[in-house]
């Protein structure tokens, strides 16, 4: 590799070739602020327009300051990262964009997590000068069943646009308008709803500003939680103990379920579940529905619709009705696991506990934003009671848990509640990129060969590369798996499956880059991906130390489908945890 | 082609054809036809011969009488005094600057006397739908000397040593230019014209787009030979019909001679050029954002590097060259670098078009020698200012140049000399203002436009620029203090230094080159809530002449907001608190004794 | 997330596809099937945009990021006679701000707006 020799703030550094002044400077320990650009290093995710100019920095020689973030290093450079120059340059820019913002950080739900706010502190800016005379670009507020888009606060550094078309290829986003009123927005500056976004909430991820957030739901919640007639239960998906304690402080990669089952009990909530548990039955179910496809596709029987695609995740399946309605048919048709909770608390559960379903209040903490949406489907109500009430994300539950005043880091662990808290660990490792289909395989392959598995692991199915493949030796049949996390990579294995090319049996997929840890609902990790692998690994930790390791041996699930749900994938299974999807794809009427 | 003894050259430009120039040819090839001459005299649309702001003009050769201001009737006088007589219309006949004895032939008269055509060379003088006159005039000879003698790097040396700069604005040279591109290898390479001119008021590539398209094309399949592209693309903006048609003309007339398409004059040469259009975006002039326009995206810049020549139109190598740059190419081949290399200043070689506008009697296109001083091209020239009112000032560069003073009036016009002085040469707009221009409004003006035209991507140009143009508005208003014009000059400083494009890094220079050598303006806005040149309205105050006022009580009577009191036939008093600044007052007093300050 | 439905008349529907085809739907042209759609239905409706999109295989939101960058495209029907007032430099000099003043006061609308008989817009603007 060829090497560049410069220096920097008058220290000299060796750097390969095609290094940015933005990366040679944090080798030298130097931090040059940043505002647009954001670099998720293991996803191969790259923000850099160069819009903000917050990065800039003084090239010997050159005319004007140049972006550090896209600047690339140049044999016998000479920069200065905070001369007098280039800091009252950055104070300018910075007082221009604030210039153009909304000063609510009162009441901002992005306060305390805003890089905006961030760098005004970072920069000292403690006046915006001429605000009084300053004309602000103004837009219509837009709150859809997910996220709420406040564009008054969008400071164009186009990560949202960048996620939503490079990375997921939803195209729901695009940058609009020109000049001052220019802003990112969908098509005809419509609503959410009339897009074809699919809620995966990695432009909420991603936003620095306040400018796009979730719909929070946690007052609904606690007006819950006061009404003496409701019995309220709540549910937590797998990623959320594995990011929870970030919030608090705590190290990345520190699971925190314990604690996690503690504050939500101390919180007031009835009965502390787990969605693990339903991760079990969807493993029931939808390894069920793998076998029976698969021995149909074995006898050659055109409806066997091989691949069977998972159906897990919401933004997912929002996907596929919106780009691939052609093939709605294909994925499983097992609910999610956190609609098969709601069907089973608000069935199973409550008749157990003796509890009408309107007095049931089911909430679910989620990594995720989508399945706000997805727990407003019409679809999963019975006579417009949802079965699952409310959906929060890891970041409204850490606000929450604040706001009750509760010392996190200081609860005793506690246990889920009985009996939709048991799982095993083929459950946990639902919320990383490869789990679904890891924890299918484990429970398929003791189902079709009939022995037990030696090795639980099937590491050939992990790892963060957007497409990956394995094939599992199923006593001889070779099953061929696809897996691929990020809605651009998924889109990918969809065009072999709609051009009758795939070699799969099974695909997985999992809108989020890195699978729900890096979900849209989750603490925001302001680009540093070293966060979303810390997460994994805690992930896969908690799989290894759970004493029941495959999901047809949780004996919870056993006694559910003993009692009540007879065998997986039987009429009231059907019934309770099945689904079918929808046509959404724009359609052109002719007018008469 | 056919022998004539006289050719009527009447301007097929846009100004002129908007004042019905296409009415005074087929006026005067009816007068010809029935006088019997069609076999001696021909009649001929051609491109814009520059003196726009005098147009229609007819031009008869070989005489060389400049007629100017012709009307559809004025055809028979023509016909009958000059071609069958030989008589000059005196009455029609160029005067020169206003009042002075009609010069019968332009090459003595001042409009003409200090230009120097290269770019322009054909613009006016032949038919730009006819590859025969072009061809009659040199026309492909370049490129058919590359292609038979020369090799690609020896045109790009030819290119390099006559000392072209590119005439689009940045002045960066164009042989340098082509040589970075031919060294990059790729499979396919792309040429470029940049023919989306957006100044508001130049208009030069459209003249010769529209004059000389052939002088283009050629350029442009020689920078192909040179860099070894074999596609040429031209983005031209879509308020062009007339250059466009005739582009289109020039590139099938172009394939059916074999001088575009495959094996060009015989040889294994193959060139070939669409058109792609704009859609009315100033910041498409800088090239990576023409790039992403012509690619279906936004028209949002890019960091450079990489550079076009590196990475370009669909990720290849690209070559972009303005209108005028192309155009000076065929020439530097025929007459060879050193001759073009003679014209001009050191660093800035071979000849400029500029397009004079604003309150100068000669409005209209010119081509000087690099070297020329403004004061020759506005008082020479341009024939000095209109109505024999005080010159002011003169912005140079476009929206983004800036404003230069009576003592820049002896800079010899280079690209350097310019941007030294605080302006810029841009692509060539010339705007000339006189002591009734009010320096801070005009900084105002340009602002308006940047913010127009910012495409929002940066943060510095989209809500600085913005804010810039806010506080100049402040100002005009009467509500700026001393703090405010440093913070002016603060603002606009940054935003040159930080802006991502060429856009955003010279859009303050009105500011700041007002604020540099009209210091005085600003100061009489902020504190004395003046406006020395009485344009800002905010800034009037109409009052009543004690002397003058007769109490005829029509003032009050006309204003609309009651601000006048006063008993008749006593003095009347204006309430300023009141006063809208409206004028009527102004207009009806029939005894002046309405003062305005 | 409901899913959108465009309303069109057969005609037009196939005149856009005939654009778009004209252009062998490829996503490179968009500007140039934009001036042809224009060209055509004198202004670009948002369903005209969603037809351009799904023909050439890009998101309605690209389609509408680009109609709104460039001033040559516009979502509003024009009137009979669309009146250009040229506000570059030159004629601001000469003082085209009081012209559009006056056009303004005289037909009382705003730039880019067209009379309520639809007859006189003004297409008002830099440099036309």
């Amino acid at each position: 590799m060829e090497t560049v020799k410069l220096t920097i703030d008058n220290k000299q550094i060796e750097v390969n070739k095609g290094t940015t002044l933005l990366k040679a400077a944090h080798r030298l320990g130097v931090e040059i602020p940043t505002l647009c650009h954001m670099e998720l290093h293991d996803l191969n995710i790259e923000n850099k327009p160069g819009g903000c100019r917050i990065c800039v920095v003084e090239v010997q020689g050159r005319r004007n300051l140049a972006p550090a973030c896209i600047t690339k290093c140049e044999e016998g450079m000479t920069i200065k990262t905070h001369n007098a120059r280039v800091l009252n340059a950055r104070r300018t820019v910075m007082e221009f964009i604030l210039s153009d913002h909304p000063k609510d950080c009162l009441i901002c739900p992005k306060s305390g997590h805003c890089d905006l706010q961030d760098m005004a502190n970072r920069l000292g800016i403690r006046e915006i000068p001429g605000h009084e005379i300053a004309e602000m670009s103004t837009y219509r507020k837009d709150t859809s069943p997910s996220i709420i888009r406040e564009l008054d606060k969008c400071i164009m550094c186009r990560r949202c646009e960048m996620m939503c078309n490079e990375v997921q290829t939803v195209g729901a986003l695009s940058a609009v308008n020109r000049g001052f009123m220019a802003v990112v927005a969908p098509a005809f500056e419509q609503n959410l709803e009339y897009s074809p976004c699919t809620y995966c909430g990695q432009c909420v991820a991603v936003c620095p500003t306040g400018a796009l957030t979730e719909v929070d739901h946690t007052r609904d919640v606690l007006r819950a939680l006061v009404d003496p007639s409701k019995t309220v239960v709540v549910q937590t998906a797998p990623a959320v103990r594995a990011a929870l304690g970030e919030e608090f402080g705590m190290k990345p990669g520190t699971l925190v379920t314990g604690k996690l089952v503690a504050a939500l009990k101390a919180l007031g909530f009835d009965y502390v579940f787990d969605t693990d548990f339903a991760a079990d039955l969807t493993i029931m179910e939808e390894g069920t529905e793998l076998l029976t496809r698969l021995g149909k596709h074995l006898k050659g029987e055109p409806d066997a619709n091989i691949p069977i695609l998972t159906s897990c995740c919401p933004g997912w399946v929002n996907f596929f009705e919106h780009n691939y309605p052609e093939l709605k048919d294909v994925p499983s048709t097992a609910k999610s696991p956190q609609q098969m909770f709601g069907a089973i608390a608000k069935t199973y559960f409550a008749d157990k506990i003796s509890v009408k379903r309107q007095d049931m209040v089911v909430v679910s903490i989620m990594p995720c934003l989508a399945k706000k949406y997805e727990s407003q489907r019409p679809e999963f109500a019975v006579d417009g009671n949802p079965d699952v009430d409310f959906s929060i994300s890891t970041r409204e539950l850490a606000a929450f848990i604040k706001q009750a005043n509760i010392d996190f880091n200081d609860l005793p662990d506690m246990d889920f509640d009985r009996p939709l808290g048991e799982s095993s660990g083929a459950a946990v490792i639902f919320g990383n990129t490869g789990g679904v289909i890891e924890a299918a395989v484990r429970t398929a392959f003791e189902i079709y060969t009939g022995k037990k598995l030696s090795r639980l692991d099937f590491t050939e199915l992990r790892g963060m590369e957007g497409v990956r493949q394995a094939t599992i030796d199923f006593n001889g049949f070779p099953l061929s798996i696809g897996i691929a996390h990020g809605l651009g990579n998924a889109r990918k294995l969809l065009d072999e499956v709609k051009a009758g090319r795939s070699k799969f049996h099974a695909i997985e997929v999992m809108a989020c880059p890195g699978g729900c840890i890096g979900g849209g609902g989750q603490p925001l990790h302001h680009g540093d991906s070293s966060i979303l692998k810390a997460r994994a690994k805690a992930i896969y930790e908690e799989d290894k130390n759970k004493p029941i390791r495959v999901s047809h041996e949780n004996p919870y699930i056993l006694q559910l489908y003993k009692e009540f749900l007879g065998e997986p994938n039987s009429e009231k299974a059907h019934h309770l945890l099945h689904t079918h999807y929808f046509d959404r794809k724009a359609k052109i009427i002719i007018k008469k | 082609m056919a022998k004539f003894r006289m050719h009527l050259l009447v301007c097929g430009g846009s100004t002129c054809r908007s004042s019905e120039s296409d009415l005074i040819a087929e006026s005067l090839r009816r007068e010809i036809e029935e006088k019997g001459l069609q076999a001696e005299v021909q009649v001929i649309m051609t491109g814009c011969f520059g003196l726009c702001g005098k147009g229609p003009v007819v031009r008869v050769m070989p005489d060389n009488a400049f007629y100017v201001g012709v009307k559809p009737e004025d055809a028979p006088v023509i016909v009958a005094e000059h071609v069958i007589k030989g008589r000059r219309v005196q009455r029609l006949l160029y005067a020169g600057t206003a009042g002075k004895e009609p010069v019968s032939d332009p090459k003595h008269n001042g409009f003409h006397r200090k230009q120097i055509r290269i770019a322009l060379r054909n613009c006016g003088f032949i038919n730009p739908e006819d590859i025969d006159e072009y061809i009659a005039r040199d026309g492909y000879a370049a490129l058919g000397r590359c292609l038979t003698e020369m090799s690609p790097a020896q045109v790009v040396e030819q290119i390099k040593l006559s000392g072209l700069r590119g005439r689009g604005g940045g002045g960066f040279p164009t042989g340098l230019k082509w040589e970075i591109a031919s060294r990059n290898k790729a499979d396919q390479k792309y040429v470029v014209c940049n023919a989306d001119e957006g100044d508001p008021g130049a208009f030069m590539d459209r003249s010769v787009l529209e004059g000389d398209p052939h002088s283009v094309l050629e350029a442009m399949a020689i920078c192909g030979y040179a860099i070894g592209a074999t596609q040429g693309l031209i983005y031209i903006r879509a308020e062009y019909p007339l250059a466009i048609q005739r582009l289109k003309t020039a590139i099938k007339q172009a394939r059916d001679y074999g001088l575009l398409g495959e094996q060009i004059l015989g040889t294994n040469f193959m060139f070939d050029i669409e058109m792609r259009y704009g859609a009315g975006a100033f910041v498409c002039g800088e090239e990576t954002a023409l790039i992403h326009s012509m690619e279906g995206e936004r028209g949002e810049p890019t960091n450079k590097p990489p550079f076009p020549a590196e990475s370009g139109f669909l990720g290849k190598p690209t070559n972009v060259n303005n209108v005028e740059t192309l155009a000076s190419v065929p020439v530097i081949i025929n007459k060879g670098a050193g001759w073009f290399s003679s014209i001009g200043t050191e660093k800035s070689k071979g000849t400029k078009v500029f397009a004079l506008a604003g309150k100068i009697n000669n409005v209209g296109l010119i081509e000087v020698p690099m070297g020329t001083t403004l004061r020759e091209v506005i008082f020479e020239i341009g024939g000095g200012i209109k109505n024999g009112r005080k010159f002011k000032a003169v912005q140079t560069g476009g929206p983004s140049g800036g404003c230069l003073t009576e003592k820049h009036l002896d800079i010899a016009i280079d690209f350097d000399n310019l941007i030294a002085a605080g302006s810029m040469m841009g692509s060539g707009g010339m705007i000339v203002m006189d002591e009734d221009d009010c320096m801070v409004s005009v900084a105002k003006f340009f602002l308006e436009f940047t913010v127009e035209e910012s495409c929002g991507k940066c943060s510095p140009c989209r809500i600085g620029n913005k804010r810039l143009h806010e506080l100049l508005t402040h100002i005009t208003k009467g509500n700026g203090t001393m703090a405010d014009l440093e913070r002016l000059r603060n603002m606009s400083l940054v935003i040159k230094d930080t802006s991502l494009c060429g856009l955003g890094q010279s859009s303050p220079n009105p500011v700041l080159s007002t604020l540099a050598n009209f210091m005085d303006e600003y100061v009489a806005h902020v504190s004395e809530k003046k406006c020395p040149s009485g344009q800002c309205r905010d800034l009037m105050r109409y009052t009543i002449i004690y002397d003058k006022c007769v109490g005829c009580t029509a003032c009050a009577r006309a204003c609309p907001v009651n601000a006048i009191s006063g008993e008749r036939k006593e003095v009347h008093f204006i309430d300023q608190d009141k006063c809208i600044k409206c004028g009527a007052c102004f207009e009806k007093c029939k005894f002046a004794a309405v003062l305005i300050n | 997330m409901s899913s959108i439905k465009i309303e069109l008349r057969k005609e037009d529907v196939d005149k856009i596809t005939e654009i778009c085809d004209s252009f062998s739907n490829e996503p490179l042209e968009l500007i140039n099937v934009l001036h042809k759609c224009q060209e055509h239905f004198g202004y670009l409706p948002a369903e005209v945009q969603e037809v351009v999109a799904s023909e050439l295989n890009v998101s309605a939101a690209k389609v509408y990021g680009v109609v709104t960058f460039y001033s040559f495209f516009t979502m509003k029907p024009r009137g009979r006679h669309p009146i250009s007032i040229c506000m570059g430099t030159a004629c601001y000099v000469r003082g085209a701000e009081k012209v559009l003043d006056e056009f303004r006061k005289e037909l009382a609308i705003q730039v880019g707006d067209t009379t309520p008989d639809s007859m006189r817009p003004g297409t008002g603007g830099p440099r036309r």
